[in-house]
């Protein structure tokens, strides 16, 4: 199992910019250093690893100390003021659990888990809800004793009479079921006055475990919504906590109230609003997921939380979400004036076992160190971050045909949830994970990792197979900066404006609006793109806009999913922009942008593309100039051809520019390889890539206004390919003939109709 | 799983031709009888799941068997040094524990 796990505070620096970095190290000490990523294909079909040494400020030995991760999020509002004098409390809010089978979990809390006092509505142990009071010594629960429905909403109320020590708990289904006996009341008696203040915070989905480097601790963590919680400091009767359940309550109510919070402000924000009056405002820790439907969404009256944000009233709790991991910092290394751009890493040893922590230099604004810039997919990579593709769900086997090959990292995530999921996996409570953070270790960003999902030899995903196109730049000697797409996010076009061509990855499958803009625009005057990748400029994303590397995805309503948002929750909460992928927004589907779009995929083999029409063009002669054969690419480290994984198709009625050609096709595909079902609105037979004309990889080029053109090869395999027989192959020379003619700065001629 | 049910997956042909394909190549197209049958014992949920675990990496795997989402995975006895060797023990003891169906190296 792994002892050594680290993340970095930013992953994109330039000179003078320092880079913090946090290491968990359960070995006594270990050893940091710096390396310029180059290749980091294991394999031994591959060409050799290379790392290169880089000496740095940070090099030396550094004492080893476990740092842990407090995953699960809560609401924390700081209001000792609110509860001075208070000993009655009536605690209430619309709930919608997700676990209730769960075991304890606190719904509203004021308790201190390190005293055992304090007072808390909770899923009670039996599924229903109940009331937990103590004061260190006398410790109550009483609970309804009729289990809650898992993803139903109910109105949740429970209340404590000091002067009469009389507990009540109150718990009514918003919709009744025939043969469902889940509403109902308890009462009961502790000793009045009992002593259940404490100096814990006020949690909502959460009690408080303490604090631990400036962290708080969040105990007994609630899976669900909770929607419109209120605070009274009195044991009011359930009529009164019934007319606390709207928006607008009397006076005489209101006098009472400590806090009564309004989810629906603030939804992109980490802000809940106290709207009592009382200013008992708090925050969200661990970024909860915000913009979800309330327990009065109706369908009627829009689909997005803007149109009327008083039906989103709730926020969803889980309890193995993670925001920033909170780490205290063991070094920090600041860019050297003068450092080459590129990728680097800090990789720590102790004892054998070795870690990566992966970063990019990218050269100072506005002063590009070269004409060429590899764009580095790093949101992609954040929506992977921590994948549990191979631990989570069992079919994954059917979608790879082939054995599920674990590896260490994964093995680790598997047992230690607390370092929070991917944009592919479920929380706990089976919702999908709308939200994917950098400030945590990301134990799939590295070199030297294995993933399930490419195919053999080398069996690599995303960042590790991204090295191919690295290692092949430079055993051309091509320079090249390396510049990180959330870079583009915030600097927009002005990023790429200086470079006569830019180079994707393998899959730059997720992007904001800026992203996409800033591409478009950058095609658009003059700029070569070359798209070495499948599936790319799919999904649209979303950034947060106070809180750094995190970004969201809401899959709605159609695409190659890995789960589907409730209605009513397709509009991201950072934005309130529509969420889902990008063809369905507005021409900006990738064949927009790259001639192509996502059609195909399967994991266990690939295929060589063959000459298509377009070869034949004298547009394309730069292209396969001093290249005989008729196919290309029968060959390659991922799945033993370039086409292959993830296969993009040139489809004139899904955005694809009419002047494009198509230089070459692949196929045919394994079985493996399926038809994807944005295409496919009846499911039918004849969908597989053994005889499915549309599971193919379209090779493809086409001129852009100002002397631009965009490359595209439509195929994650592709990458694979480029280092075969030590760079020397078919497909390696023709995307070398590629960037030399996009190098080159005259312009291309658009042509004639 | 009963023995009518793998004549439905594999529909006359020798079941014995069937394993000698799958020896012969682990990945990749398979005949349709053959892709039906390891479609079928590869549908096993998350728990259970015989699966390999890289413990070197592009040099030896383990066996395991899975036992759903966090939980720690059991290391069974097979260690192998090539994935086409590693496939083929999980194909047997599937064929085992599916069929009833004892196959030989």
């Amino acid at each position: 199992m792994l002892k050594i796990t680290g993340y970095a505070d930013r992953v994109s620096a330039m000179p003078g910019d320092a880079i913090r970095f946090m290491i968990n190290c359960e070995y006594p000490d270990y050893q940091a250093s710096v390396v310029r990523v180059v290749q980091g294909d294991t394999a031994p079909e591959a060409p050799p690893v290379k790392l290169v040494p880089v000496p740095a400020a940070i090099d030396g030995r550094y004492p080893g100390r476990p740092q842990v991760i407090h995953a699960g999020s809560f609401g924390r509002v700081d209001c000792e003021r609110g509860f001075a004098g208070v000993s009655s409390l009536s605690l209430q809010a619309m709930i919608f659990p997700t676990t209730p089978q769960k075991g304890r979990q606190a719904i509203l809390s004021k308790w201190d888990e390190a005293e055992g006092r304090g007072i808390a509505m909770i899923v009670a142990a039996d599924g229903s809800l109940g009331i937990e009071i103590s004061d260190g010594a006398t410790r109550k629960v009483l609970s309804v004793g009729k289990p809650m429905l898992s993803r139903h909403w109910y109105f949740a109320a429970v209340s404590y009479d000091a002067v009469t020590g009389a507990l009540h708990v109150h718990q009514e289904p918003q919709h009744d079921f025939p043969t469902i006996d889940d509403s109902g009341s308890a009462s009961d008696t502790v000793p009045a006055g009992l002593s259940w203040q404490n100096a814990a915070p006020l949690l909502f989905a959460a009690s408080w475990g303490g604090e631990d480097a400036g962290r708080t601790i969040g105990r007994a963590l609630y899976n669900g919504k909770i929607d419109r919680p209120r605070v009274s400091g009195a044991s009011l009767s359930l009529a009164d906590m019934q007319a606390l359940r709207g928006d607008l309550w009397s006076e005489r109510l209101g006098g009472a109230l400590i806090g009564a919070w309004d989810f629906s402000r603030d939804i992109p924000g980490i802000r809940m609003d106290d709207v009592s009056g009382r200013e008992h405002h708090g925050v969200v820790v661990n970024m909860p997921t915000r913009g979800v439907t309330g327990h009065n969404f109706t369908g009627e009256d829009g689909m997005c939380w803007k149109d009327r944000p008083t039906q989103w009233s709730a926020i969803h709790f889980h309890d193995d979400d993670i925001y920033d991991a909170g780490w205290q910092v063991d070094f920090s290394l600041t860019i050297p004036e003068g450092m080459k751009s590129g990728i680097y890493a800090v990789r720590i040893e102790a004892e054998g076992e070795e870690q990566f922590v992966t970063f990019v230099v990218r050269p100072p604004r506005g002063k590009p160190g070269s004409k060429l810039a590899f764009l580095f997919p790093l949101a992609t990579y954040m929506a992977y971050a921590n994948e549990h593709f191979g631990t989570n769900d069992g079919l994954v086997e059917l979608h790879l045909n082939r054995a599920l090959v674990l590896h260490p990292h994964q093995q680790f995530l598997n047992e230690h949830r607390e370092y929070g999921h991917s944009l592919y996996d479920l929380h706990s409570d089976g919702s999908g994970v709308c939200y994917s953070s950098r400030l945590r270790p990301v134990l799939n960003l590295r070199p030297k990792v294995e993933a399930n999902h490419g195919a053999g030899p080398s069996h690599l995903w995303l960042f590790n197979a991204d090295t191919h196109i690295t290692s092949w730049l430079e055993n051309f000697d091509q320079d090249y900066d390396v510049i990180t797409d959330e870079d583009l996010h915030a600097e927009g076009h002005g990023l790429l404006r200086d470079y006569q061509t830019v180079v994707t990855a393998t899959h730059p499958e997720y992007y904001t609006k800026e992203m996409y803009d800033a591409v478009h625009r950058y095609t658009h005057g003059g700029g070569r793109l070359i798209y070495l990748g499948g599936n790319g400029f799919y999904w649209r994303i979303a950034y947060h806009a106070t809180q750094p590397g995190i970004i969201e995805v809401r899959r709605s309503e159609g695409g190659s999913r890995a789960w589907e948002p409730p209605t009513g929750e397709y509009y991201h909460s950072f934005t309130g922009e529509y969420g889902g992928m990008w063809r369905r927004q507005g021409n900006r589907s990738p064949n927009h942008l790259v001639g192509v779009g996502f059609t195909a995929q399967g994991f266990d083999q690939s295929s060589p593309y063959r000459r298509a029409e377009g070869a034949a063009d004298p547009r394309a002669a730069f292209i396969l100039e001093g290249i005989e054969d008729e196919i290309l690419g029968d060959f390659g480290l991922t799945g033993g051809g370039a086409a292959g994984m993830e296969l993009d198709r040139h489809d004139v009625s899904v955005g694809s520019p009419p002047h494009s050609l198509v230089i070459a096709s692949s196929g045919p595909h394994t079985e493996a390889h399926v038809f994807v079902v944005e295409d496919m609105l009846f499911n039918f037979m004849g969908a597989t890539g053994d005889v499915c004309d549309k599971v193919r990889a379209d090779l493809v080029f086409f001129e852009t206004p100002q002397g631009g053109a965009v490359f595209s090869v439509g195929s994650i395999a592709y990458s694979g390919a480029l280092p075969w027989n030590n760079f020397d192959n078919n497909i390696s020379k023709l995307t070398l003939n590629v960037l030399r003619r996009f190098m080159d700065p005259t312009p291309f001629p658009m042509p004639t109709s | 799983m009963a023995k009518q049910d793998l004549e439905q997956l594999i529909q006359g042909r020798d079941l014995n031709e069937l394993v000698a394909e799958f020896r012969a190549k682990t990945t990749g197209q398979h005949s349709p009888a053959l892709q039906r049958l390891i479609n079928r014992i590869r549908s096993e949920p998350m728990t259970g799941k015989l699966a390999l675990l890289c413990t070197k990496p592009h040099e030896e795997w383990r066996l395991v068997q899975m036992n759903g989402r966090g939980k720690p995975m059991t290391l069974l006895g097979g260690i192998y040094h090539d994935l086409n060797d590693a496939e083929w023990a999980i194909f047997k003891l599937r064929m085992k524990r599916h069929f009833d169906i004892d196959l030989q190296d």
